[in-house]
């Protein structure tokens, strides 16, 4: 069978992956990967935007904030990804544009530091003083050229004390101060409320909200991209008024439960031999594959059927 | 399975610079002593790296790799800096094994280049007391505390300077501070003997053996009992004197060089140049000078060829002799001690001498 005319409902750089046995098409659909879609090519844009801006004495920064499992770690990572450290073998430097972090479980500043040193690769030591770690980590940040200093789960920071936040919040200006580049962060909604606790950070942070998917155009654009990626032998049907409604009520409007949904009913399409996803795959014999999904199937009223081991 | 770490700032060696300075200099932008950083790789998948300070002129190819994979180099560029590699002709024992002395100058010109400051391979060489670009005397003591020079990286502005370790002064931007005139005449005196001796290290064997032979003889302790100095106190000529701490260590050593400091080298330099002459080295016939002061040498193995006839009290000659020294030195010796009795006598003025500050 030729490849190239077999799997003509699929986009051409993916048709190849249809002809694999069953195991591997699994594990291909469980693999992580990026699908772009119009709010992350927004975000992109404004972190895009936000590299190339010149050194100035009050930078701007950006809050990515939205609810857990819209995207905004995708998104980073994916800027980071897009922005790789390139080695110099002349100087010995990993030039690093973007230096991406977590926030630590605790708001310390010293565990801030060491997680930005571990972001680039470089070994923490032990037993130095704060303003000792603070050094080293400027000192590196200047050297590998960082452009960008990215922190994810901002919204851990309020884990802590009111003074450890504002410490936590003091060391963040002071970075973003010193080296003179701009701060993104990215977190819950809690993280905008973390922010505003600091009235010159607020000032200084544009906010940029990734809002769940409502049932319209673009959520029927994001269901098209999985049918032409998806490496099921069948056509699919995901963009049908009952299908798209049946994905956008199972998952909310969550990114993160949308793309699970539609990789575990793809791998229920390949064991069966149905090899097509279409409304009837979203039925009740689908095991849903998240907690928080099951909460919003047992508020419509919907039986969860419990499968071990699913 | 552990992944190995690869470091995200690791400054490549300059082309003269001592293997060990580079890995101090690679861990000072971590804030840390290359001791951690080497622990800290060997954790990442090394096996028995950790723990282990590199060896200048012989390294281990085990540690050499581990920093080569950490820090992106060719671990054949490496190896190449070593001081076993740069000069293959050289006996391990005219290298300095203890403390590197350096050179001020120099690191002021690395601040002016705009470049990490580092420690060059040749102030390892046993004979080199001045720097040749410079024509200054090498350092081995902190101008600042006075104290013995061990050197540490910090980031300074953007790159690597180097400090005492002791009373963290900087040891930079001494620059301008207006040189002694004797002091740069000595200094250019020493170079051009430091240049012959290297030569003579460098070249025909015959010779080199005999400037071993010479050196040697200058550091053995005296031959008689309860002298508290090497044979090289004579041409000093001077009562009282006392072989000072910081010698002590090289009296009755079969490479003394390695074990003495900056200015104790380059007085035997001198001494070489006062007893032998332009040639450095003992010829065909002693010049009486010198054989007045080479019959009072101790027999040690390495000066007589033969077994040693002194054994004390089931000590070899050359641990008796050399503890003799340790120990009397510590005390002031009177004038009119047993001490100097018959050795005044046999100092016959030298012929030339250098100046000495």
């Amino acid at each position: 069978m030729n490849e190239g005319t077999a799997f003509a409902h699929l986009d051409p750089t993916y048709r190849r992956f249809a002809a694999l046995p069953d195991d591997e098409r699994i594990a291909w659909i469980r693999a992580d990967r990026w699908i772009g879609f119009d709010q992350s090519g927004a975000a992109l844009a404004r972190l895009e935007n936000l590299l190339t801006y010149p050194p100035r004495d009050r930078m701007p920064c950006l809050l990515i904030y939205g609810d857990t499992g819209m995207g905004k770690t995708k998104i980073v990572r994916k800027f980071e990804r897009d922005h790789p450290p390139k080695f110099s073998q002349i100087t010995g430097v990993d030039h690093r544009p973007v230096v991406v972090a977590q926030v630590p479980s605790e708001p310390i500043e010293r565990d801030l530091y060491r997680e930005l040193l571990a972001s680039m690769g470089a070994p923490a030591m032990t037993g130095g003083t704060l303003a000792r770690e603070k050094d080293i980590c400027r000192s590196l940040l200047r050297t590998v050229g960082a452009k960008m200093i990215i922190l994810d789960e901002v919204n851990g920071m309020l884990a802590g004390t009111f003074r450890q936040q504002r410490i936590f919040l003091n060391a963040i200006r002071f970075l973003a101060n010193d080296l003179r580049i701009p701060l993104v962060c990215a977190g819950t909604d809690l993280a905008r409320q973390a922010l505003l606790t600091d009235a010159q950070l607020a000032e200084r942070f544009e906010a940029f909200h990734l809002k769940p998917w409502q049932n319209d155009a673009a959520f029927a654009g994001l269901l098209k991209s999985f049918e032409r990626i998806l490496p099921l032998r069948e056509a699919s049907d995901l963009i049908s008024g009952e299908a798209r409604e049946r994905i956008h009520k199972l998952t909310s409007g969550v990114t993160a439960r949308i793309f699970r949904l539609i990789e575990t009913a793809a791998e229920d399409a390949v064991r069966s031999g149905k090899e097509r996803l279409d409304a009837d795959s979203f039925g009740d014999n689908l095991v849903l594959p998240l907690v928080s999904m099951t909460q919003t199937a047992r508020r419509r009223g919907k039986p969860v059927q419990q499968r071990v081991g699913a | 399975m552990m992944v190995s770490a690869r470091l995200p700032v690791a400054p490549r060696p300059f082309m003269d610079e001592l293997l060990s300075s580079w890995m101090a200099r690679v861990a000072a932008r971590y804030g840390s002593e290359a001791l951690e950083l080497v622990v800290y790789l060997a954790g990442q998948g090394g096996r028995n790296a950790g723990a282990r300070q590199v060896d200048d002129v012989a390294p281990d190819m085990e540690l050499l790799r581990l920093w080569a994979k950490a820090c992106r180099v060719d671990p054949e560029r490496l190896c190449r800096r070593s001081l076993a590699s740069r000069y293959p002709d050289r006996p391990q024992d005219w290298f300095l094994t203890e403390t590197v002395p350096v050179c001020l100058a120099c690191f002021d010109a690395d601040v002016a280049a705009r470049r990490d400051a580092y420690l060059r391979g040749h102030w390892r060489l046993a004979e080199q007391v001045v720097c040749p670009p410079h024509r200054t005397m090498l350092l081995d003591r902190c101008p600042a505390c006075l104290g013995r020079l061990r050197l540490s990286f910090r980031m300074l502005n953007g790159l690597l300077r180097p400090f005492c370790r002791k009373c963290d002064a900087i040891l930079t931007g001494g620059g301008g501070e207006t040189e002694d005139p004797l002091k740069a005449d000595f200094a250019a005196g020493v170079l051009d003997l430091q240049s012959q001796i290297s030569r003579i290290v460098r070249g025909n064997p015959g010779r080199f053996d005999r400037l071993e032979h010479a050196i040697r003889t200058l550091w053995a302790p005296l031959d008689r009992d309860g002298a508290a100095r090497p044979v090289l106190a004579l041409w000093y000529d001077e009562s009282g004197w006392n072989c000072p701490y910081e010698a002590r260590a090289a009296v009755g050593r079969s490479a003394p060089l390695q074990h003495l400091s900056v200015s104790w080298r380059a007085l035997t330099l001198v001494i070489l140049h006062d007893l032998f002459g332009a040639d450095l080295v003992p010829g065909a016939v002693l010049p009486e000078a010198a054989l007045v002061l080479f019959q009072r040498a101790a027999p040690l193995p390495w000066l007589t060829d033969g077994p040693d006839l002194r054994t004390g009290k089931g000590k070899r000659t050359i641990d008796a002799g050399a503890e003799r020294v340790h120990r009397l030195s510590k005390r002031r010796v009177h004038r009119l001690n047993g001490n100097f009795e018959g050795e005044r006598r046999f100092r016959p003025n030298p012929p030339m001498k250098l100046k000495r500050h």
